[in-house]
């Protein structure tokens, strides 16, 4: 019976040691993501991150995630944490084997080239969809407009 | 032994807790096949649908859930007009991205989005790709800021909880996500490969607009999408009971409707009955003052 539990412990150990010491990578999910100076939406934008970047995390604290992208390790910001994935994508992946919750080809499945063959179906409209998308709402309007209605800037 | 009973007794209760609601329905109807209660061949391919639809949801990136929206939006664009309204759809955003920044998913593939449907009939809709259309007819239903927010808190409500996605149930549809998911599939696709494809688009956007439009999510859905709409309005500082307002006012407003909301939607009572006790205490009424001042001189212009 000791036998069994020492075996256990130092699996545990080993598994507690590996995790402390690796640094945990993470992938960017989002079209593009704001690296920030503090853990609030409305903080200084220090960089911005595209599609299928790596970071390094440094931190978590709710839902926001301390980073440092791959590329540039100098630069130490803050992400929402919804625009992190543990899977790794591959933005310029070809045919590659390996299990669908580890990778995700960037660009591929419903894509712009699918929607083109799609809209040809007639039926859909896809102007008023652009037009939406180009609605951008500046930092300085929601500061304002939160500051206004003593609402809260989504801060930690 | 005690030590190996209770580590047995441990993985179960893990393994059982994983069980989502998509084990449940394959492993009831593969129980109603086997005890005869529908025929075996259903009750294998209930179970292999509701397993795929699980894992569709689960496996789908942000980008596929960006153009299943866009595609979605496309098709409501298609039957709705736009109502052009910029400094009232300004307004909107505003309201949306305070109660997305507060919320547990703050950031989509490419963000939230208003626009404004012309259309007096009471409706909105919300796609997974972070696009919220809502009509004429149930912005002039609000009566504050904060009611408008609680609409706005509902639709996105539905976006985060993923219940479009969910609504996929064709197979063409789910095969195309999970083949697309996984990394196997072969980068560079062939004709036959992109025709797939197109068809899995098509049959997503079917099921997810049949039940947007016509049949309505499932009540739990609603339900739960009204709780967490509470959620996101506390979280940025809205007043929680102005959605029992906007509740009071769609039901004094849709008496008699047939279409939109009241065909979608379980009854403003049902949904008033179920949040009865999850409303916040709130004080701050002089800043609500100050957000239903501007939301009259905003609405004004509509």
């Amino acid at each position: 019976m000791k036998k069994v539990l020492s075996i256990l412990s130092f699996f545990i150990f080993c598994i507690v040691m590996l995790s402390a010491t690796t640094p945990k990578q993470m992938y960017v999910s989002i079209q593009k993501a704001s690296l920030r100076e503090k853990p609030s939406a409305l903080s200084k934008v220090i960089q911005t991150l595209s599609y299928g970047d790596a970071v390094t995390v440094i931190e978590e604290k709710g839902k926001w995630i301390k980073i440092s992208p791959a590329s540039k390790d100098a630069i130490i910001g803050w992400v929402e944490k919804s625009a992190l994935t543990k899977k790794k994508i591959l933005v310029n992946g070809n045919k590659v084997s390996a299990n669908a919750k580890e990778l995700a080809l960037a660009g591929k499945g419903f894509n712009a080239e699918v929607e083109s063959s799609f809209k040809t179906s007639g039926q859909v409209n896809y102007a008023p969809v652009d037009e939406m998308e180009k609605n951008i709402v500046s930092q300085s309007q929601m500061e304002e407009f939160i500051e206004e209605g003593n609402l809260n800037g989504g801060e930690e | 032994m005690k030590l190996c009973k209770c580590l047995c007794l441990l993985s179960l209760v893990i393994l059982t807790s994983c069980s989502t609601l998509m084990n449940v329905t394959s492993y009831t109807a593969q129980i109603a096949g086997a005890t005869g209660l529908i025929d075996a061949d259903l009750a294998t391919s209930i179970s292999e649908s509701s397993e795929s639809i699980g894992k569709a949801a689960e496996a789908i990136t942000p980008e596929q859930e960006y153009y299943i929206g866009r595609a979605v939006a496309g098709t409501i664009f298609y039957k709705y007009k736009v109502y052009h309204a910029p400094e009232v759809q300004l307004y909107l955003n505003k309201i949306s991205k305070t109660l997305v920044m507060n919320s547990d998913k703050p950031v989509l593939y490419k963000g939230y989005y208003v626009e404004i449907l012309d259309s007096d009939e009471i409706n909105a809709f919300a796609t997974s790709g972070g696009h919220i259309l809502i009509t004429k007819g149930l912005l002039s239903c609000a009566n504050s800021e904060d009611a408008l927010a609680a609409v706005l808190a509902h639709e996105i409500s539905h976006i985060q909880l993923q219940h479009s996605i969910k609504a996929i149930k064709s197979s063409r549809a789910t095969d195309a996500i999970l083949k697309t998911a996984e990394a196997t599939y072969v980068a560079a696709v062939g004709k036959d490969a992109k025709l797939e494809l197109v068809d899995g688009l098509k049959d997503s956007v079917n099921d997810i607009v049949t039940i947007m439009v016509e049949s309505g999510y499932s009540k739990i859905q609603e339900f739960a999408a009204d709780e967490n709409a509470l959620k996101l309005m506390k979280n940025a500082n809205y007043n929680t009971n102005a959605m029992n307002d906007m509740l009071l006012m769609l039901k004094e407003k849709s008496s008699g409707q047939t279409k939109g909301f009241c065909k979608t939607h379980p009854t403003p009572d049902a949904r008033m009955n179920k949040l009865k006790k999850k409303y916040s205490s709130y004080k701050d009424y002089q800043s609500q003052v100050v957000r239903t001042e501007r939301f009259k001189k905003i609405i004004s212009s509509l």
